[in-house]
């Protein structure tokens, strides 16, 4: 016995979970050189944040050894990994 | 004590003697003398590996960044260079210092083996050059820092 018509497919089984880009996370790890003040200020001119946010991030940065700076897809972690390289600070990429 | 910088519209206003930007343009020597030899512990402090533990988008990545690093660093220099005996530094101007003094200071720090916090707060090892010109381009990059973040 056969049919025209196929089988209906269940495309969710097939399609499995397609490469979307769940986003990349930059961090900054602790270094014993780099000055706290300067810190802040590259997290506030690179990212925007506000003295308090900014200053969180250091802190975090300072007390855990890392904290995750910002986030989004590779090309834009990738380009905010660079301008950390840039002013000297030790950044790295992961998934969340 | 007199300010070095002061903040103003569009950056800082510069008061420094001329030994004290003699001081600060020891930054150039130290760099210059950097050249990203192995056996120099400055190379792996200013090495970057954006993807440790995945040589494959490690390799991405250097292809992507490949040049502009090295190129963003020269460029850099050149303009501290050329901005050495200003009176007044644009916000551009002004983070190009910030970026060469605190290579310089990566490159100290390296070499004098600081791996730990709290080496600021130790009162010895005042008698070596390298440790005294660390402090020194510290106080520095501060004070500019300082008047820069009044301007933001």
């Amino acid at each position: 016995m056969t049919t025209i018509a196929p089988d209906r497919v269940d495309l969710t089984e097939i399609d499995d979970a397609p490469d979307i880009d769940r986003g990349w996370s930059v961090v900054v790890w602790n270094d014993p050189v780099n000055l706290m003040s300067f810190v802040v200020y590259v997290f506030r001119k690179l990212f925007g944040h506000s003295m308090e946010e900014a200053t969180r991030l250091m802190l975090q940065v300072h007390n855990d050894g890392r904290a995750i700076v910002s986030q989004g897809p590779l090309e834009k972690a990738e380009l905010d990994c660079h301008r950390l390289h840039h002013h000297g600070l030790w950044a790295t990429l992961e998934r969340p | 004590m007199r300010q070095a910088f002061t903040p103003t519209a569009d950056g800082v206003a510069v008061d420094l003697g001329p030994e004290e930007r003699h001081l600060i343009g020891l930054a150039l020597a130290v760099l210059s003398g950097y050249g990203g030899d192995p056996a120099d512990p400055a190379t792996s402090r200013l090495t970057y590996d954006a993807h440790p533990g995945d040589p494959e988008k490690s390799a991405a990545f250097d292809d992507l960044v490949e040049g502009e690093l090295e190129s963003a660093r020269r460029d850099d220099r050149t303009l501290f260079s050329e901005t050495l005996d200003s009176d007044r530094l644009d916000a551009e101007q002004a983070d190009c210092w910030l970026r060469v003094v605190g290579e310089a200071r990566l490159v100290l720090g390296a070499r004098l083996d600081i791996e730990e916090d709290g080496w600021s707060d130790d009162q010895g090892d005042t008698d070596v050059p390298e440790m005294i010109l660390l402090r020194f381009l510290s106080a520095v990059q501060d004070e500019l820092v300082v008047a820069l973040l009044g301007g933001l």
